[in-house]
């Protein structure tokens, strides 16, 4: 219990993969417009993450040991989670959905999550976890960016500011909020 | 558009990291050494180049839909490659780089370079001219932050006890405000500002 819990306060605080891991930024620009596409991108980044652990866990005796030649394993884990809910969720979210699918499903925070799972956690439940927690990390990022994003747009920001500067600065204004906690 | 100015357009008019806001992931999470930002940048280019080049030579023989899954393995071939041969030359840089090397391979940057249709000369001077500019950038990324927050310059020591480092910038957080103010201040010198491209 108390292992799920510290695991859940990395994956959402002290190791966020948006905001002290510098992965998904493309996510952070792009699927912050509104707080129902952000939720949509949070979603549809659990969904893939909690597949491609999965995956991970049901093929971790096939997948070498050796770092390097783990990558193409990790990307086709990854390519396989996202097209499965890519094909699933496509029909739901309509054409014009402002959320790019393939690109929300294969995204560097995805591969990322994958490439960093510690050595050992693919053998037992903890990966799920471990997904879990930091997609959760991922999502919750994402809602509060489209929430500040909201409100920026209230604001009289000077131009070259506008877009993605002010967005960036934010964001390291929330990190800083959280960094707190890694201390 | 002539080669010369397909070239020209990636180092400032349309660089992907200050104009296009894509391939940030390096940027922010491992620039807080030059040297990083340096390779990290080279190692994109040679791997975009190398794709390109197999997207020239197979193009003709398979489908838009397959050409995507050829991109990809081509992608993750190269990555494979060069993360080797970074480990067997460089094994303490390799160390330094992380997860970020491997993950040229779902760079943003470099999948939407390989997705925009051009003729094969225009594709590689589009490539050379994009990631010189990526890698250009990088560096400069990587100049500041390592100067401003440990007090360097290509791992040398300048500042010697007259400043105390921001340690801050070296951090995500603090690549988040330096690549801000560089985007910043790129839209004050090109008088545009307030939209992010798609």
């Amino acid at each position: 219990m108390n292992d799920g819990l510290k695991l859940l306060a990395e994956g959402v605080i002290t190791h966020n993969l948006i905001l002290f891991q510098g992965l998904g930024i493309y996510a952070l620009l792009r699927f912050t417009k509104s707080i129902c596409t952000a939720a949509k991108a949070a979603l549809v980044m659990l969904a893939a993450t909690m597949t491609a652990c999965a995956l991970v866990w049901g093929t971790h005796s096939l997948i070498p040991h050796n770092y390097s030649m783990r990558l193409p394993f990790d990307l086709l884990i990854a390519l396989a989670a996202g097209l499965f809910w890519h094909k699933l969720l496509a029909p739901v979210f309509g054409k014009d959905e402002s959320v790019d699918l393939r690109a929300a499903f294969f995204n560097s925070a995805l591969v990322g999550v994958l490439l960093a799972v510690p050595e050992g956690l693919p053998e037992g439940p903890g990966i799920f976890s471990y997904g879990m927690a930091y997609a959760v990390g991922y999502g919750v990022v994402l809602i509060i960016m489209a929430g500040i994003r909201a409100r920026l747009e209230l604001v009289n920001v000077p131009r070259p500011f506008k877009g993605v500067p002010i967005l960036l600065i934010s964001a390291a204004l929330l990190a800083l909020a959280l960094m707190g906690y890694r201390l | 558009m002539s080669l010369r100015r397909t070239f020209i357009k990636g180092l400032w008019r349309e660089n992907p990291i200050l104009r296009l806001a894509i391939g940030l992931v390096p940027a922010l999470g491992i620039t807080h050494l030059a040297l990083n930002g340096v390779y990290l940048g080279l190692a994109t280019t040679i791997v975009l180049l190398a794709a390109v080049l197999v997207k020239i030579l197979v193009s003709e023989f398979v489908s838009k839909d397959v050409g995507v899954f050829v991109d990809l393995a081509s992608l993750t071939i190269f990555t494979t490659l060069l993360y080797r041969l970074t480990g067997n030359y460089q094994p303490e840089l390799l160390v330094q780089l992380g997860i970020y090397l491997p993950l040229v391979a779902v760079n943003g940057f470099v999948l939407q370079r390989l997705s925009v249709d051009q003729p094969p000369s225009a594709r590689i001077m589009d490539a050379l001219g994009m990631g010189l500019g990526y890698t250009a950038v990088l560096t400069v990324i990587g100049i500041i932050r390592e100067f401003v927050g440990l007090g360097q310059f290509f791992g040398t020591a300048v500042l010697n006890g007259s400043l105390t480092p921001f340690s801050l910038a070296a951090t995500v957080p603090g690549g988040f405000v330096i690549v801000g103010l560089l985007i910043a201040l790129y839209n004050a010198l090109s008088g545009r500002g307030g939209e992010i491209d798609e």
